[in-house]
């Protein structure tokens, strides 16, 4: 039997990490994706399920980033699939880095998440894997050719 | 140089959306509170109604399917997954290509490619529980790597390798492949760890050939045989078929088809031990490659090309079979470049390659279908004989024959998605229907059948689940769900 005080720690939790983490993830996925309307669909969706699931979350915040960056890498390959267009960039280009969203777009999936946790959330290594799912040995791996990968791309390895 | 962190900074100039805020989240916290007391498994499925208001009032979310029951999609002979590679990209589909899903996309730049994918070789794993493929082709710089996924298309282990066919052990759990070419073999298992290491010495390089395997799994095999517990390498003598070109063992691994390093170099059908059974000798001018065995190891789909001293076909070849009892030849089809990859589960149909694509012929010659223009290659899923009403009743040998999975089951979600669970109604006419555990809608019904290993299979909505059989539970293969029967 679960009370209700339980249930509201497990809420608790859960808005603790939205009020920490949705915008940073919000970002972290408009680089992924370099599309606002899969970057909200992504969080809210991710939120939406932690809050359904969290009695069974054991680190939500690992679990949000996780399954936020599932959802919009999902969301990428239905929409190249159905040949929808790109939405205009220069809604965020004109605020963010234009060459390093253009260049980040050109990393395969794997890479660019490792390369956008890395730089941008300035996570270690251990806590991108947990929060991706992936080995450390494959973050090592898809961060090394990323970076190496992303330098070529804008023209920094000349 | 500039600093890449500061590069990423940037990203905090950009203004977040005002789609949530406090507001939001106290509309889904405040239909939680008040004296209630649940039980923990009902926990989840009373805050469905409440997670829904979130994802609308935040983004668009879907979490409720459509609820529209579409028909079963029968893990028979007539619908194998395609996989196939497509300028640069890896796609699964149906069997005729209908209903593609994108699986891994290629980066093209400038002309150039790195992380291109490409499939050689039987793509499917013999059990059809796993494909792989390979990227990393075309630049200098690149790593090649070997990619494995499941049945689905989640990805399951990767692992650098050199090579053109991805060689699948035959009980499914290992690729071998090059570390470096002609050098060192690898074996690996499905989740990219590595196994082994198989040196190969000077006198058993076999050029740009992937290796292949021995009938019992314990050895590959180059002009060798290579023990992968590290034992001698041994020379494979002229009579063994491995020694020849283009050998392949038919499914079952009774009978082996090769070209002949001998004589006029015949297509040779022979049985697993080397005895010959038919031999077909090509008239002058023309040269026999790349045999194909169906599922029952009766018929053999080959390639007959004009004389071609690079061994790889050219215009005018044409796609034939042979009947291993009767030696008759049909011709299939004549297009340039034309390849058999792959015969259909029910042996009725052939997948093919050529210049123009993948296509699909039907074993008497008619309904020659484009089935991807421009694909460069492709695989149809081995599959799992179908469930139909003539069935034959499970014998009481099998384990899972004196158990089958009839009855209702209560099933729960993988870890990335543990509020997830359903009701599910295993039928003895091989049908399963299916509710949400949450909210009781009625979810899309799909079937079952036992394979040759005695698992259940599952098939729904086009995706294949393979589960054991474990007294009062279904616990599916390399995934977290569990089904307990109620």
């Amino acid at each position: 039997v679960v009370t209700v005080t339980a249930v509201a720690d497990d809420l608790a939790q859960v808005e603790a990490v939205y009020r920490q983490e949705a915008e940073r993830l919000w970002r972290a996925l408009l680089a992924f994706s370099r599309d606002p309307e899969i970057a909200s669909d992504a969080v809210a969706e991710a939120f939406a399920r932690a809050i359904r699931g969290r009695a069974t979350i054991r680190d939500p915040q690992a679990w949000v980033w996780r399954t936020g960056f599932r959802i919009a890498a999902g969301e990428l390959q239905h929409r190249s699939l159905s040949s929808s267009p790109m939405p205009d960039a220069g809604y965020f280009h004109t605020e963010a880095d234009a060459d390093l969203l253009d260049a980040l777009a050109g990393l395969p999936e794997k890479q660019r998440t490792a390369v956008i946790l890395f730089y941008y959330v300035d996570l270690p290594i251990r806590e991108i894997a947990n929060r991706t799912g992936m080995s450390q040995l494959s973050v090592r791996a898809n961060l090394s050719r990323g970076r190496k990968r992303l330098k070529d791309l804008l023209g920094e390895s000349r | 140089m500039t600093d890449m962190h500061d590069r990423f900074r940037s990203l905090d100039r950009v203004p977040t959306p005002e789609l949530w805020g406090e507001a939001t989240l106290r509309a889904v916290a405040e239909p939680q509170a008040g004296p209630e007391t649940r039980t923990n498994y009902m926990l989840p499925f009373g805050l469905a109604a409440a997670a829904l208001l979130l994802a609308l009032a935040i983004g668009g979310a879907v979490l409720v399917g459509s609820g529209v029951v579409e028909p079963p999609v029968l893990p028979d002979s007539s619908n194998p997954r395609l996989v196939y590679a497509l300028e640069g990209d890896i796609y699964l589909a149906d069997w005729d290509g209908t209903n593609p899903v994108l699986i891994a996309q290629g980066l093209i730049l400038d002309g150039n490619a790195c992380a291109i994918f490409a499939g050689e070789g039987s793509m499917w794993s013999p059990d059809g529980r796993h494909f792989a493929y390979r990227s990393g082709w075309g630049r200098d710089g690149c790593t090649p790597l070997v990619e494995v996924r499941d049945a689905q298309g989640n990805p399951v282990g990767s692992f650098p390798g050199e090579g053109w066919e991805v060689s699948w052990s035959p009980d499914s759990t290992r690729i071998a492949d090059w570390i470096t070419w002609n050098g060192d073999i690898g074996i690996y298992a499905i989740d990219g760890q590595r196994l082994a290491v198989v040196p190969l010495p000077a006198s058993c390089q076999i050029g740009e050939v992937s290796p292949g395997w021995s009938l019992d799994g314990n050895a590959v095999v180059t002009t060798c045989e290579l023990p992968i517990d590290g034992e001698t390498a041994r020379p494979l003598p002229l009579a063994d078929p491995r020694s020849s070109w283009d050998w392949v063992y038919s499914p079952d691994g009774e009978r082996v088809a090769y070209v002949s390093a001998l004589g006029a170099n015949p297509l040779v059908m022979a049985e697993a031990d080397g005895i010959e059974i038919r031999a077909l000798d090509h008239p002058p001018g023309v040269r026999y490659h790349s045999p194909v065995w169906s599922p029952s190891g009766d018929q053999v789909a080959f390639t007959a090309s004009p004389c071609c001293e690079d061994g790889f076909p050219n215009a005018d070849s044409e796609l034939r079979m042979v009947s291993v009892a009767t030696g008759q030849v049909t011709t299939l089809a004549a297009e340039p470049g034309v390849l058999p990859l792959r015969f259909s589960p029910d042996g009725d149909r052939v997948l093919f390659r050529s210049d123009a694509g993948l296509s699909s012929v039907d074993t008497d010659g008619s309904n020659d279908r484009l089935l991807i223009p421009g694909a460069d290659w492709g695989d149809w899923q081995p599959l799992p004989p179908s469930p139909s009403p003539t069935t034959e009743p499970p014998t009481s040998s099998s384990p899972a024959a004196a158990d089958p999975p009839v009855g209702t089951y209560f099933c729960s979600g993988d870890p990335s998605t543990p509020d997830v669970t359903e009701l599910w109604d295993v039928r003895e006419d091989g049908t399963v229907t299916r509710a949400s555990g949450e909210t009781g809608e009625v979810l899309p019904p799909g079937t079952w059948t036992i394979d040759t290993n005695n698992d259940v299979v599952f098939v729904f909505e086009g995706a294949i689940n393979w589960y054991s059989m474990q007294e009062d539970r279904l616990v599916e293969h390399g995934g977290g769900w569990a089904c307990t029967r109620r």
